[in-house]
């Protein structure tokens, strides 16, 4: 490639991703399908909550991609389950690159003890094992919830998934910035002995400034990469969680517990393939995609491999 | 000499770290409203449920209940479990751990065996159509969800073709089906981490030394590039196999299998505390060994990194 000494770093990152075609493709299909899930509601007249006679059908034209077993129309609960695996993929991330972003430049622009013994906290968070921690957490929230709205009737219908739905957001975002905030915090180490950190304390900037101004636009490079693989890494984890049965709630779906219905439906006589297959085909279609555009993210912002 | 010391050392801290984290994990699972005898028949009386409770020393302050613990601890009693009252959590334990740690081991060799080659591959071809398809293999392997992958590996093997059996623990045979399902997510990742570190190995000063120096291929790449190549692995193979070797809820509620993760996953929905307790001391204090085994490892391997 060759290098145009006049062109700005983020332009050159936008011609290193754009080398990367896979990169490319997969951020196009996040976008349709991104569209697609974010309109579908305002030209079909659907409900994908609504039930019917027509139980376990196979796709047709009515039907797309068929019924469940409670005779509702799979192809709008597959959009629907879309939404809410994504709006949950990246609401946790944000969460995880806010928390992780904070904690580990605060560590590490500090040091010293403040440094140490933030991030013994961090090392104590990662000997849990996570499944074990991100329930506690939800069933602990969700109880003082309980007991705090069912005295002003509040924890009923649409505001009871809701708040299932922040918590999931909590929940795992809760056990994802661990990673974020040691890569943050091994950047910002590196970063602060640089001379222009040096320059702008030697002009007077104080250290929220020189902190928020000067290092954390510095590490975004790092953190969006890593923000990246964290989206999918989420979805996985809810999806797993639906699986458990503490997922979004029912009628509400995700693409995870959307499998996991359709794989309960499993019997020795009939498999509802259709009930299985779509979802599936979606999430893991969606994962991959994420993933490839992490990849993209990370040749084209990742300074080690600008070469 | 230096080096032992220093690893008596490190042994040393692992203690505090330890009280710490069975602290939290104690106090977490306490904090979540709710018992675990919420679930009974219906209605125990009052005095049925203060006995219970003063029983397992529920009625007593948070702080009270840790001491308990971990006066139990020195004896070797984690307590009973609350669920399974005729059970010891000690016994579960000792019951399950084999199981889970033989899966665990096996899935660990067949991550490793699979994963490696594929990103040493990926890596010596890299930017080649083999590196593409390297690549998409291994990423596929992370974007399955093993709650998808154990059904269609037993709707093919065990229904349709009928080669393995459908479930349970026993012979060779039946391990095949859930090492597959447990071992493949993590030889996509094993394969990602070999090709990074290889890559970035390939590019190091050293090499082109080596180069230079006319060296063959296969000695660049097996005896110089592959030592450091793999250290981004060896750091994940810390928590990779702390994870592993406790089992795993999906494989083993599907295959039927005996191990702990089953009860890692129930005991926290059940909150079943003196269990959460036990399992998740056992999961930090592996974690916590392994980690401290990599480390040594690793200085071993790349003698740039000093033990600290």
């Amino acid at each position: 490639m060759s290098t145009n000494p006049f062109l700005s770093p983020s332009r050159l990152a936008w011609r290193r991703f754009k080398k990367n075609r896979l990169a490319l493709l997969s951020a196009g299909y996040l976008l349709a399908l991104l569209f697609f899930i974010l309109l579908y509601p305002l030209f079909s007249r659907v409900n994908p909550n609504e039930l019917s006679d027509l139980l376990n059908s196979p796709p047709s034209l009515q039907h797309l991609f068929g019924t469940d077993d409670h005779g509702r129309d799979l192809f709008a609960r597959t959009l629907f389950g879309a939404r809410i695996s994504l709006l949950v993929g990246a609401v946790g991330a944000l969460l995880s690159l806010f928390i992780g972003v904070l904690w580990g430049a605060t560590a590490g622009y500090l040091g010293g003890r403040v440094d140490s013994v933030m991030m013994r906290f961090v090392d104590v968070l990662y000997c849990l094992p996570s499944i074990v921690f991100v329930i506690a957490l939800i069933t602990t929230l969700e109880g003082l919830a309980q007991g705090y709205f069912s005295s002003l009737k509040l924890l009923q219908g649409d505001s009871a998934h809701l708040i299932r739905l922040l918590f999931l957001f909590v929940g795992l975002g809760a056990i994802s910035w661990l990673t974020m905030a040691r890569i943050v915090r091994g950047q910002v180490l590196s970063l602060r002995q640089m001379p222009f950190v040096e320059a702008a304390r030697v002009l007077g900037a104080g250290p929220l400034r020189i902190l928020f101004r000067h290092i954390i636009p510095n590490v975004a490079g790092v953190a969006i990469v890593y923000l990246a693989l964290t989206i999918p890494a989420i979805i996985l984890n809810e999806s797993f969680l639906s699986y458990l049965g503490i997922g979004v709630q029912p009628p509400q779906a995700s693409l995870g517990s959307l499998i996991a219905g359709g794989a309960g439906q499993i019997n020795p006589l009939r498999i509802y393939w259709w009930s299985i297959l779509f979802p599936t085909a979606l999430l893991v279609t969606v994962l991959l995609s994420l993933n490839f555009l992490a990849d993209g993210l990370r040749d084209a912002l990742d300074p080690r491999d600008a070469k | 000499m230096e080096r032992l010391t220093h690893i008596g050392k490190r042994i040393f801290f692992l203690i505090p770290l330890v009280l710490v984290i069975s602290f939290l994990a104690f106090s977490l699972i306490r904090i979540a409203p709710g018992g675990p005898f919420d679930s009974e028949r219906k209605p125990a009386s009052p005095e049925i449920e203060r006995n219970l409770a003063a029983r397992y020393h529920l009625d007593k302050p948070l702080w009270k209940q840790y001491l308990y613990f971990l006066q139990g601890i020195t004896q070797g009693d984690l307590g009973a479990s609350l669920k399974y009252r005729n059970h010891t959590v000690t016994d579960i334990i000792k019951q399950g751990i084999p199981v889970s740690m033989l899966l665990g081991l096996l899935s660990f060799g067949l991550a490793l065996g699979l994963g490696i080659p594929l990103g040493f591959i990926a890596a010596i071809r890299k930017g080649s159509w083999l590196d593409y398809s390297a690549t998409l293999l291994a990423l596929s392997a992370i974007c399955v969800p093993g709650f998808i992958l154990a059904p269609l590996l037993i709707l093919l093997f065990s229904i349709h073709w009928q080669i393995f059996p459908v479930a349970l623990w026993g012979s060779p045979l039946h391990a095949v089906l859930p090492v597959v399902s447990l071992g493949v997510y993590f030889a996509g990742r094993v394969a990602r981490l070999t090709r990074e570190g290889m890559i970035t190995a390939l590019q190091s000063d050293f090499i082109i030394t080596a180069r230079a120096k006319g060296l063959s291929d296969f000695s660049i790449y097996f005896k110089h590039a592959l030592r450091l190549g793999i250290l981004p692995l060896l750091s994940y193979s810390g928590p990779l196999l702390a994870d592993l070797l406790t089992g795993s809820f999906i494989v083993e509620n599907i295959f039927q299998i005996p191990g702990i993760g089953v009860f890692m996953v129930n005991s926290s929905l059940n909150r079943d505390y003196t269990m959460v307790v036990g399992l998740t001391l056992v999961y930090s204090v592996l974690l916590l060994i392994l980690n401290l085994l990599v480390d040594i490892l690793y200085s071993y391997l790349d003698p740039r990194i000093k033990l600290q």
